[in-house]
C-alpha cells in the first residue's frame, strides 16, 4: 500500500500522467556505470578541496582568535585550537588519499564525512556559518548509503546497481531540495509583501534592492551589479525567472529530461551570483555539473519539445501544443554468465 | 532486493527530516543546527533595511576624518580586504545581543570580533551603528534614514 502510494507520488511529480514508455532505471547498466564513475570523480575533486583547504585550516590554527564553535567542534575548547586544527588538517589528508584509492569501503567514506564535518565545522566556528561547504558534505553524506565491497565484485548484482543508482539519485534529490527551500523562502516572502501590498521579491525593483544592499554590506563593486540597480527593469526578469528555477527544482529530481538543462540553469546561477554581487561558490558550480548536466539518467539528446513539455507547472501549458516524442529504445546489454537477480 | 527497498524508504525519510530540522533550526542560538541549513539566501527583500554596521573611528593614534565603515579600510583589515561575510554576519548577532541585553552573549560575541577581525591592528577605537535605509538611495548618494549608535568600543580593552 505504502509502495502504491510512493508510486502514485512519484507519477504526480515526475510529470508522466499518461503511461511512461520507458522505465527509469531501464538503461541501468550503462546508467549505473556512469553513477560509477562520477562517484569516483567526488573523490578525486575532493582530494583536491583538500589540498585547496590545507592552507587556510593551517593559517586558522596558528591565529589567535576567540571560538564561538558550532556544536561539533565544541571538543576545540579541551585541546585548543593549534592541536585542534592539526588533528583536522591530518584527518583531512588521510581521509582525502583513502577516499581515492577506496572508496568503495564504507568505512572510508563515513570517515570522508567525517573529516567534511570538522573542516566545515572549524571554518564556521569564527562568529557566523557560512555555507560553501555544506553541499559538498551532504553529497558524501548520501554517499555513505552506496553499497559497500569492491566493484569488481559486486556490480554484477541488479541489486547492487540499483541501490548504487538510488543513492546516487538521493544525492541528487537533496541538492535540488536545497534550491527548492530556498526559493520557498523567497517566494513565501514575496507572497506576504505582494499580498499586505509592501515591496517584496515580486516587485520590479526586487533584484536592484538585494544587490544594492549587498553592495553597500560589503563595499563591493559586481561587474554588472551597478546597470541593474540604475535599470532595474532589466533586472525583473531575471529574478522571477531565477524565484521560478530554484523553487520547482525538487520536481525535477523525478524529470530526468530536465536533469541536463537544469544544471546549466543552476551553474549559470551561481555565474550571476559573482557577476551581479561578487559571491562565489566554486563547489556548487562542480557540484551542478557533476550531478546534473553529467547526470546519469539524463537521455542521450537533448529534445527541447520533451523538456518544454516535463517543465514543472509552466510545462502544463505547452503540453497542447507540443506532441509527446518517444524516448530511444533501451540499449541492451548481453546477460553476464554470472548475472544473479 | 531488500537492500534495494530500504533505500527507496530511506531516501523520503531523511528528506523529510531535514526539511523539518531546517525549519526548525532558525529557533536555536545559531539560527540553524550545523549542518543541516534552511537554505534561506537572500529572502527578504524590502525598500527599508536595518543593518548593524563597525564604523572605526581611530587606529592606535592615528584619528580617521570621520567614522568610517570596516569594509572601506581594506588596507587596515583582511576581513575588509577578502570582503569577509563572517564580519557583517556577525556584527548582526553582536547588535541583536546588545538590543536585547544580553551582556554575557554580547561580550563573547565582541571577543570573537574583535579578536578575528580587528586584530590586525593594535588599539582600534570603533563604534556599533544601526542604519536604516534605503538600499538603492544610499547606493547612489548615500542617503541614510537614521542612524542609532549602540557604543563605542577598544578593541584592546573591550570594555564601553
Amino acid at each position: 500500500m505504502i509502495f502504491g502510494l510512493f508510486r502514485r507520488i512519484r507519477r504526480f511529480l515526475s510529470g508522466n500522467l499518461e503511461a511512461r514508455n520507458f522505465p527509469r532505471f531501464g538503461k541501468h547498466r550503462g546508467m549505473y556505470d556512469s553513477a560509477v564513475w562520477l562517484v569516483r570523480f567526488y573523490y578525486i575533486a575532493n582530494i583536491f578541496f583538500v589540498y585547496n583547504q590545507l592552507d587556510g585550516i593551517r593559517n586558522l590554527g596558528l591565529s589567535r582568535a576567540d571560538l564561538d564553535p558550532v556544536w561539533p567542534m565544541i571538543w576545540l575548547d579541551w585541546t585548543g585550537l593549534k592541536l585542534g586544527s592539526l588533528l583536522i588538517l591530518h584527518l583531512s589528508v588521510l581521509s582525502g588519499f583513502l577516499g581515492i584509492v577506496a572508496w568503495h569501503m564504507r568505512s572510508v567514506r563515513i570517515l570522508i564525512v567525517l573529516s567534511q564535518l570538522m573542516v566545515a565545522g572549524l571554518y564556521n566556528s569564527f562568529g557566523a556559518v557560512n555555507h560553501g561547504l555544506h553541499e559538498w558534505f551532504w553529497i558524501a553524506f548520501c554517499f555513505v548509503f552506496l553499497p559497500s565491497g569492491k566493484l569488481s565484485e559486486t556490480s554484477d548484482t541488479r541489486t547492487h546497481r540499483f541501490t548504487f543508482l538510488a543513492v546516487f539519485s538521493m544525492a541528487q534529490g537533496l541538492i535540488l531540495l536545497f534550491y527548492s527551500l530556498s526559493g520557498f523562502y523567497k517566494v513565501r516572502l514575496a507572497l506576504l509583501a505582494l499580498l499586505n501590498g509592501q515591496t517584496g521579491g515580486f516587485a520590479p525593483e526586487a533584484m536592484a534592492l538585494t544587490l544594492a544592499n549587498r553592495m553597500l554590506q560589503t563595499n563591493t563593486n559586481p561587474v554588472w551589479g551597478p546597470l541593474i540597480v540604475e535599470n532595474y527593469t532589466i533586472g525583473w526578469p531575471l529574478y522571477l525567472f531565477l524565484y521560478y528555477i530554484e523553487f520547482v527544482s525538487i520536481m525535477v529530481f523525478l524529470r530526468p529530461d530536465l536533469h541536463r538543462i537544469w544544471g546549466i540553469c543552476l551553474i549559470a546561477f551561481h555565474f550571476g551570483t559573482f557577476l551581479f554581487m561578487e559571491i562565489t561558490f566554486a563547489a556548487h558550480v562542480l557540484i551542478n555539473g557533476m550531478l546534473f548536466v553529467c547526470s546519469p539518467f539524463a537521455p542521450s539528446g537533448m529534445s527541447w519539445r520533451r523538456m518544454l513539455r516535463q517543465l514543472p507547472i509552466i510545462g502544463l501549458a505547452f503540453r497542447p501544443f507540443l506532441k509527446r516524442d518517444s524516448h530511444a529504445p533501451a540499449k541492451s546489454y548481453p546477460k553476464q554468465a554470472n548475472a544473479q537477480t | 532486493m531488500r537492500k534495494y527497498n530500504n533505500i527507496l524508504y530511506i531516501i523520503p525519510t531523511f528528506y523529510l527530516y531535514y526539511t523539518i530540522i531546517a525549519f526548525f533550526g532558525v529557533l536555536s542560538d545559531k539560527y540553524e543546527i550545523f549542518p543541516v541549513f534552511n537554505w534561506s539566501l537572500f529572502t527578504y527583500v524590502t525598500d527599508v533595511r536595518n543593518f548593524c554596521e563597525i564604523e572605526v573611528i581611530s587606529i592606535g593614534d592615528e584619528l580617521l576624518d570621520a567614522p568610517t565603515p570596516y569594509y572601506s579600510l581594506p588596507s587596515k583589515f583582511a576581513g575588509a580586504r577578502n570582503r569577509s561575510p563572517t564580519v557583517f554576519k556577525l556584527l548582526q548577532k553582536v547588535c541583536r545581543a546588545k538590543r536585547q541585553g544580553q551582556a554575557e552573549k554580547f561580550a563573547k560575541l565582541r571577543a570573537v570580533l574583535e579578536s578575528n577581525f580587528l586584530a590586525d591592528q593594535r588599539d582600534v577605537h570603533y563604534r556599533l551603528v544601526v542604519n536604516t535605509y534605503n538600499p538603492i538611495d544610499r547606493w547612489r548618494d548615500g542617503t541614510v534614514i537614521s542612524s542609532e549608535v549602540l557604543g563605542n568600543y577598544n578593541s584592546n580593552e573591550r570594555r564601553e
